[in-house]
């Protein structure tokens, strides 16, 4: 400390001797500090590319919102491409895009969309994330009142309208049937069905060609009056129980394998790839039966310890199995896997779930994919047969 | 300008500066007691075994051994609480826990709310080969086989060294066990997996000889509270004695086959 303060004192009589020299010396730190590295251009495709795909269901969830960049989310894109999915889910954060009140940063959510039409790649849009001038202090960016979902409304119209022909799909909300997605309230199907009841018409009023995509529900098994969350059947009953059979035109699902294979058949009391077959029955039994889905997520996770992981040779299996069974879905239109890439290393079990790292190491399972959405045929075998003792 | 104006501006911008430096060495924090609600509160997840583990309502595992050797160390009842790893951190910021230990890397974008202790395990990707011919340097690899876990993280390094390393043979397999069983039986002269799949596979094969490098790292540490300076202090120092003393090496020893290659 005496060191330091003695730095400072030196100086101090220095500055005040050579004033002169101090305002030249403050204007050379401000310029050098103004100099970055050149950025890098990034050049669309040109003609624009099409999706060659033998597999239209296959989609992936991605996370270019959180991409820096504008190279690696073209980059991104063009590896979800040369796989073979035509779809990709993306998240788009409204406290991101209208960071104060009518006051809207479009620039991430266009860079999406320029290079995903430049590589002839469908978006669907999952909406949320409360900024923090539409909500109460010290609550989280869940949580919605009367007065968040009015300017809520008037973001999505806004969206819908800049985006209309490029984005016809979306979702509104994510998983409201746990505690932490609707901001730790307690989960109310009635609440969230008011939500979707009053987007619908501004909705289509903004863009008559769109589709309203009722929020996935988590694959939860949690009882009524659990702090947690409800049961997403129950849940889903709850909704067409509050009328919401007529505010969407389709449903997005969330079903993961955890560590079964896809063929498990269903259960009430079990989460599985295939309780998406007991969501469809719900609505069925409600008379949605030409109300088309969206599986949004799905997969399964390779990560060496977490308990709800598989090994990366089943998690391939099961992922290629399970595309197949969802080719027999003609109720759904997209089977979406979680998730294509993290922009950063997450350093948990999340990392196990991507199909290519954040430095563009492309892990088997992306060829696997890409094989069977594209008719490439795998050649030879994938490992070698355990030794022998 | 006038001399003393000047002399006023620049003595404010050293006031300035000093207070910048001394405010933060004047945190109330210092005053706040290591545990102020009087026992070691700790967060994991018990879907992690060898380290966070729930059966039948008993938890067990390397985390739990090491927070109940810290309370010991501490002189602190320990109580644990068991959360899925998306509500670990928010356990921590809202207080009700002091420590989360849970096979828990450090992460960047947390580094502005927490602070990471030493870390107590590295979990990070091993070369491994057998004693008698240990693989040392790049070189030995020419020729040679590394045998790994068919999509793994191993798989991703063998991938990236294929197209720069001098040429090797890639040896997948299905399970990671299987690219030891081929080091062992000397189909191949290496095995690159994570430390504790080697660590399990070794309880099974005590007797065997080997010499393990790491290639990457993965440390296990503890995260505090950023503003809970002496809870940190308190910790980090705990931890460091029972590393210092053979506690943490004990205690890994319990749960696998556990030398320091570093």
């Amino acid at each position: 400390m005496i060191f330091l303060m003695t730095i400072l004192y030196h100086l101090f009589k220095i500055l005040a001797h050579h004033w002169h020299w101090g305002i030249r010396f403050a204007i050379l730190l401000f310029l050098l500090s103004q100099i970055t590295a050149p950025r890098l251009r990034v050049m669309l495709e040109n003609p624009p590319k099409t999706v060659q795909t033998t597999q239209p269901k296959v989609c992936m969830h991605t996370d270019l919102v959180h991409e820096p960049p504008e190279s690696t989310i073209q980059m991104s894109l063009q590896l979800i491409r040369e796989m073979g999915a035509p779809t990709i889910v993306e998240f788009f954060p409204w406290a991101y895009i209208e960071r104060s009140p009518d006051v809207y940063d479009w620039h991430q959510p266009d860079l999406i969309l320029k290079h995903a039409q430049n590589q002839g790649v469908r978006v669907i849009a999952r909406m949320g994330f409360v900024p923090q001038w539409a909500r109460p202090k010290d609550t989280s960016f869940n949580y919605i009142d009367e007065d968040g979902l009015t300017h809520f409304i008037e973001f999505l119209v806004d969206f819908a309208t800049r985006y209309a022909g490029r984005i016809d799909h979306l979702i509104i909300w994510n998983e409201p049937n746990l505690a932490f997605e609707w901001g730790f309230l307690p989960t109310d199907p009635n609440r969230y069905v008011d939500m979707l009841k009053a987007v619908y018409e501004p909705l289509h009023r903004a863009n008559p060609t769109i589709t309203v995509l009722a929020g996935a529900l988590a694959p939860t098994l949690e009882p009524e009056g659990s702090p947690n969350g409800l049961d997403d059947l129950l849940y889903l009953q709850g909704m067409y129980d509050a009328g919401a059979q007529n505010y969407f035109d389709a449903l997005a699902i969330h079903t993961y394998g955890f560590i079964t294979p896809p063929e498990t058949p269903p259960d009430p009391r079990l989460l599985n790839f295939r309780r998406a077959e007991l969501i469809r029955e719900v609505m069925v039994a409600n008379g949605d039966t030409d109300k088309p889905t969206f599986i949004t997520e799905s997969g399964w996770n390779d990560n060496p310890r977490w308990t709800q992981a598989v090994r990366p040779s089943q998690r391939i299996a099961y992922t290629l199995s399970a595309f197949r069974i969802a080719e027999g879905w003609d109720w759904a239109d997209t089977l979406c896997l979680w998730i294509f890439r993290h922009p950063t290393p997450r350093n948990t079990h999340r990392d196990n779930f991507t199909l290519v790292t954040p430095f563009f190491q492309v892990k088997p399972i992306y060829y696997a994919i890409q094989a069977y959405a594209r008719g490439f045929a795998m050649e030879g075998a994938l490992w070698l047969n355990p030794p022998e003792e | 300008m006038a001399q003393s104006t000047r002399r006023i501006i620049i003595g404010a911008v050293v006031v300035g500066i000093l207070a910048m430096i001394l405010l933060p060495l004047l945190n109330p924090s210092e005053k706040t007691p290591a545990f102020p609600h009087g026992m070691l509160r700790i967060a994991t997840d018990t879907s992690y075994p060898p380290y966070s583990r729930d059966v039948d309502g008993e938890l067990i595992g390397v985390d739990i051994a090491v927070g109940r050797a810290l309370g010991e160390a501490l002189g602190l009842p320990v109580q644990f609480v068991p959360l899925g790893i998306d509500a670990l951190y928010d356990a921590l910021k809202n207080d009700r826990v002091d420590l989360i230990i849970s096979a828990l890397q450090p992460e960047d974008i947390m580094r502005s709310e927490v602070r990471y202790t030493l870390p107590y395990f590295d979990d990070g990707l091993v070369m491994v080969s057998n004693a008698d011919m240990p693989i040392t340097t790049w070189q030995q690899l020419e020729n040679g086989a590394i045998a790994y876990e068919f999509g793994a993280y191993a798989d991703e390094i063998v991938r990236a060294w294929s197209r720069r390393v001098l040429p090797f043979d890639k040896m997948p397999y299905e399970l990671p066990e299987y690219a030891l069983d081929a080091v062992r039986l000397g189909l191949a002269q290496s095995a690159l997996l994570d430390m504790t799949t080697l660590g399990l596979y070794r309880q099974n094969y005590p007797d065997w000889a080997i010499h393990a490098t790491y290639i990457t790292h993965k440390p296990f540490t503890i995260a505090v509270r950023m503003d809970r300076e002496n809870t940190f202090i308190a910790t980090n120092d705990k931890l460091k004695e029972l590393l210092d003393n053979g506690t943490i090496a004990r205690i890994l020893n319990e749960w696998m086959v556990y030398d320091d290659w570093d």
